[in-house]
């Protein structure tokens, strides 16, 4: 009798936590439908610095022009994949203060969350770039590299291309970000920056 | 079964060892220790006149490996050439025995053949021309004994003068220079001024990738302590000025007016030591007028930084800053090469660093020195100071004088008036003659001239001609010259022949041989000896069993003179790593500097005053009022952009060898024209973009490197590259004085392809 | 209430570590295999070009470290992955075929001091000896 009771109890528990999941998912859907995409991710994730960064980026706008949103690279809510490399942030609760991150110990992960289908709906042929320019002998070695045709690596776009729509505070001395450095310029939103030094 | 907690973390430890056995960085021990060498032989860098020691690794009468001597001046470090030496040893391509050029084809021949051929060429252009119409062009890599029996084969056997080799093109103006300036050749300092110098000063040489291991000392002194300033002068942003305190990039060319221009900063700050140039310099005009002061204050006076900045381009406000940095600082030392050597007004430009030396008193001090930077491992040692040159004797004496001759006569035991009273013929004259066939036969050696001569299509072409002859030493089959000579011998090469070689810093170091030559190789010492005795030459001339009995004679010939190095005896150098000259007796340590009583051993102790700058008459150094004159070929509407030449880290010179290392040969395959952010967008020129370059000489097509190293208005090609030799676009003008080619300015066009 | 025993049999607790053991050396070998350097062509062979993207701390450290200033290149020490070079490929030299071309003599002052035969990298940071203009700060290394 108890067992049976337990079983039932079991059972529900999962269908209601299933059923809620799935209201919630659709809900957030549209909700998000009538606002700005960025805005609506800030209701939540209090990105300003973040913000800034990528609108100084060569990922500001996309090549015919317009914005490129938070969605476009990030996975929002409940991708199975994708939550599992932010899983340390959902512990914590600091996805609500992302200034608050430690990002230098969170950028492997969120590079890894980042999934490569969403950077090839602009970048579908990785032999040249947006602008139908042909890539260097050393990106086509790479991007061979990355297709599995000439040696192979363990990394997404974003392992390589880390730095293209933010720029931590601790990668800003790399040559190959230079150009970034410059445009961000002296902003004191970005000049001091919380969390990994 | 019940687990305690206990027996279940065992477990886990368990799996996890497990795990931890594989994974792929494991350290690769294996390969070290089947290299491990069986000796350590004490040796010599090949490649630049840093002149690293270098142990040689033996394994099995093979070079296995490399590593520095931790007694010579590098105190074990080398740089990436360096360490990587090995391979270059046993490469393919080496030359292992004799060729001749039958039916325009190199065909297998013995040496007997080889040389019979040589005798009789070289005996058929003197009956037919008389000693003029031979001629030697040898190296400042070729080994001191070599240098030295050939230039003595040839003056004193063969009675001609047209003894030259490639350190004419590279430090002629540097020797003019310390020769108008001080009377007598060669730096007077040493590397050990770079450790206590409080200001360095580098112009025209990109130090980190031509002297790496020099240059890594600069480093550490600024590392050590970061007070002292380094002012980098290069119209070039180059690796070099990364820990530059002041980088100067200026209008090719008017590096004269800089130097001038700081003069007249030191003077008017009231920087300059009057206590020492009062009593130490003569004032000369360029016309060789002694003057005073005052007139040497109003020939500035056209070189104000205001008037400077407008023809160099450089803001008045930084040449006062650097002007101030050299004064000021407690030791100043400067460092140059080939940007201010191979210019048409190479021995002026050097002159002129001389010049802020002597009007600030930085000289003589410890860390406070002009140092010329040598470029090849032997030019001082070998050429230099041997007279391998076709005006000089041995130990800076001249053929043009009759009582250097005859003293150098008397020390060679010969007659009087052996020696051709008129100077031979200079490299570009030598073979602007060969090219015409007045010069019939020539004995190259240890260097490849059809890659490395300025303008080179003329001498090329020349050395097409079927009525003039060429037999060339060397160790590789493909070196642009094997394509021209008509016989080829087989040279051992590096570690398989013992000699020495002299550096940029007046040290002699015993190169030991440590690997028996390969094939049927003999040492250019071996090759020289059957070409004097085949060619008739006196024996008394030549009366040496081995390449020690020439170094004991010139130790003896030296005594004479103020380079007196008897003192560096043969068992002294196998003991040691290196001795710097003046070394006059076997318990003198060496001399680190010069003309200065206490430090000098040519200088008696009692000589009345601390400074004595012995090659003038006067005991006086000279401070010049050298004129800014621009390039040989200044850029103009037709020909807009400089087009300058030079060096990368990762190969040396025309590549005969770095190529031959897989890991120097894939950093730098190809050559490509280095070209300026603005100078390529204005031409729509994309990194990696094919690129016509054109002089008024030739023109040739190269990829671009599209960066901020080169200045707006200058494109910049290294000369590795046999498929691609820039030396088809340089131009062979050459300073009146020092007879060293521009090949460092020339007026090109560029354009995408 | 009582305390639960963990009610496996061995043998399932066997087969567990087993099949852990072999699950995790099936995921470390496929994570070394997929570790495969790709085959640079001759034209394309400088190592810092790429890795500055690849590996952008790494390059990074090695350019403001004394062997960048000094441009001590990736393949002296490292060789070159495609194994075409002179020197054996390694991504941790080994330190008496390597560092010794160089080292040696402090290599020797260290073991006389210390006698041990302990690899250079367990102090020194070989990347990060810094020389970047302000940070002439001494290694970790060295202790004054």
């Amino acid at each position: 009798m108890k067992r049976s009771l337990l079983r039932i109890v079991g059972r529900t528990t999962f269908a209601a936590a299933v059923l809620g999941l799935v209201v919630f998912w659709g809900a957030s859907q549209v909700m998000a439908g009538d606002r700005p995409v960025v805005e609506e991710c800030m209701r939540c994730h209090d990105v300003k610095s973040y913000e800034y960064e990528i609108s100084h980026s060569s990922h500001a706008k996309d090549k015919d022009g317009k914005a490129i949103t938070c969605d476009q690279c990030h996975d929002p809510h409940f991708n199975p994949v994708t939550s599992y490399y932010a899983r340390d942030e959902y512990f914590d609760k600091k996805i609500f203060q992302p200034e608050d991150f430690d990002r230098m110990s969170m950028q492997k992960n969120v590079q890894k969350s980042v999934p490569a289908k969403k950077c090839q709906v602009c970048h579908v042929d990785l032999s040249k770039d947006v602008k139908g320019k042909k890539i260097s002998e050393i990106g086509q070695l790479c991007h061979d590299a990355f297709e599995g045709k000439n040696g192979s690596t363990r990394k997404n776009c974003a392992g390589c291309h880390g730095n293209i729509a933010h720029l931590p505070d601790f990668d800003r001395d790399l040559t190959k970000n230079a150009v970034f450095v410059k445009k961000l310029g002296d902003n004191p939103m970005v000049k001091e920056q919380k969390g990994g030094s | 079964m019940k687990l305690s907690r206990r027996e279940i973390l065992k477990a886990a430890a368990a799996s996890s060892a497990m795990m931890a056995i594989g994974g792929p960085f494991g350290v690769i021990k294996d390969a070290a220790a089947a290299n491990e060498p069986d000796e350590w032989v004490k040796s010599v860098c090949r490649f630049c006149g840093t002149g690293c020691g270098v142990m040689v690794g033996i394994k099995d009468g093979k070079c296995v490996t490399v590593k520095g001597d931790p007694n010579n001046h590098n105190a074990g470090f080398l740089c990436l050439k360096g360490a990587l030496m090995p391979p270059i040893v046993y490469s393919k391509d080496r030359v292992t025995r004799p060729y001749i050029r039958q039916k325009g084809k190199l065909v297998p021949a013995s040496w007997d053949e080889a040389m019979s051929l040589v005798e009789k060429k070289f005996k058929e252009a003197v009956a037919e021309g008389g000693p003029s119409a031979i001629g030697y062009y040898g190296s400042g890599q070729a080994l001191t004994e070599e240098t030295y029996l050939a230039s003595k084969i040839f003056k004193a056997g063969l009675g001609s003068n047209n003894v030259e080799g490639n350190p004419r093109l590279c430090m002629a103006s540097a020797v003019g220079g310390y020769v108008t300036t001080f009377g007598k050749d060669e730096p007077c300092g040493s590397y050990s001024d770079i450790d206590a110098a409080t200001c360095m000063m580098i112009i025209g040489s990109n130090m980190s990738e031509c002297h790496p291991v020099l240059f890594k000392r600069v480093a550490a002194r600024k590392q050590a302590d970061p007070n002292v300033k380094i002012i980098v002068i290069d119209p070039r942003k180059t690796n070099t000025a990364r820990i530059a305190d002041e980088h100067v990039s200026f209008k090719p060319g008017t590096d004269l007016a800089i130097l001038n221009s700081m003069a007249w900063v030191i003077i008017n700050e009231e920087f300059d030591n009057q206590r020492f140039h009062s009593k130490y310099v003569t004032f000369m005009t360029n016309e060789k007028e002694k003057v005073d002061f005052d007139a040497y204050m109003k020939f500035l006076e056209d070189y104000t930084p205001e008037k400077v900045e407008t023809m160099s381009g450089v803001p008045a406000a930084q040449i006062k800053t650097i002007a101030k940095m050299f004064a000021e600082a407690s030791a100043t030392t400067s460092f140059w090469c080939m940007g201010l050597n191979q210019r048409i007004r190479g021995v002026w430009a050097n002159n002129l660093v001389s010049n802020l030396h002597l009007l600030t008193g930085h000289i003589g001090k410890t860390g406070a020195t002009p140092f010329s930077l040598t470029g090849q491992p032997n030019a001082c040692g070998g050429v230099r100071d041997t007279g391998g040159l076709c005006h000089l004797l041995p130990a800076g004496r001249l053929i043009k004088k009759e009582a250097h001759r005859n003293a150098v006569e008397k020390q060679w035991g010969i007659p009087l008036g052996t020696i051709n009273p008129k100077p031979g013929l200079h490299t570009i004259a030598l073979w602007n003659a060969f090219s015409e066939a007045k010069v019939k036969a020539m004995f190259v050696l240890c260097t490849n001239p059809a890659h490395s001569l300025p303008n080179v299509n003329i001498y090329t072409e020349g050395m097409k001609r079927t009525d003039n002859f060429m037999v060339l030493s060397e160790p590789f089959m493909d070196a642009e010259t094997v394509k021209y000579c008509d016989v080829l011998l087989p040279s051992a090469f590096w570690c398989e022949k013992r000699g020495t070689y002299g550096c940029s810093e007046r040290r002699y170091s015993l190169l030991k041989k440590s690997t028996e030559p390969l094939g049927e190789c003999k040492s250019d010492f071996e090759i020289l000896m059957d070409f004097a005795k085949r060619m008739g030459v006196d024996p008394k001339v030549v009366p040496y069993k081995d390449v020690d009995d020439v170094w004991d004679e010139w130790r003896q010939v030296s005594a004479a003179t103020p380079y007196n190095f008897s003192g560096i005896t043969r068992e002294r150098m196998e003991k040691e790593s290196g001795i710097l000259w003046p070394c006059p007796t076997e318990d003198h340590p060496g001399t680190k500097i010069r003309y200065v009583r206490g430090e000098d051993p040519n200088i008696p102790d009692d000589y009345p005053k601390k400074y004595h700058f012995y090659g003038k008459p006067d005991g006086r150094a000279v401070i010049w009022f050298r004129p800014y004159k621009g390039a040989a070929e200044e850029p103009n509407e037709e020909y807009p952009i400089v087009l300058t030449t030079g060096r990368v880290i990762d190969h040396w010179h025309t590549g005969t060898m770095t190529m031959k290392v897989p890991e120097l040969r894939r950093s730098f395959p190809v050559a490509y024209v280095e070209v300026n952010i603005e100078d390529a967008k204005a031409k729509g020129i994309q990194n990696g973009d094919d690129v016509l370059l054109e002089t008024k000489r030739d023109k040739m097509v190269l990829k671009a490197r599209v960066s901020d190293v080169c200045r707006p208005g200058l494109v910049f090609v290294p000369w590795y590259d046999a498929n691609l030799m820039i030396n088809k676009l340089t131009l062979n003008a050459i300073d009146k004085g020092s007879k060293q080619p521009e090949f460092k300015i020339c007026a090109v066009k560029i354009s995408k392809v | 209430m009582n305390r639960t025993n963990l009610k496996i049999s061995k043998g399932k607790l066997v087969g567990f570590a087993l099949f852990s053991v072999l699950l995790m050396s099936v995921v470390s070998l496929s994570q070394a295999k997929g570790i495969k350097h790709l085959k640079a062509t001759d034209s394309a062979a400088d190592c810092y070009e790429c890795h500055k993207y690849v590996t952008p701390r790494v390059a990074q450290n090695w350019l403001e470290s004394k062997h960048g200033v000094q441009l001590m290149k990736c393949f002296v020490c490292h060789g070159q992955p495609d194994g075409k070079g002179s020197i054996p490929f390694s991504v941790k030299p080994d330190p008496v075929a390597v560092c010794a071309k160089c080292h040696d003599p402090a290599m020797q002052r260290m073991k006389e001091k210390f006698g041990t035969e302990k690899g250079c990298y367990e102090c020194h940071p070989f990347h990060q000896n810094s020389l970047h203009h302000d940070a002439y700060k001494k290694s970790a290394s060295k202790k004054e």
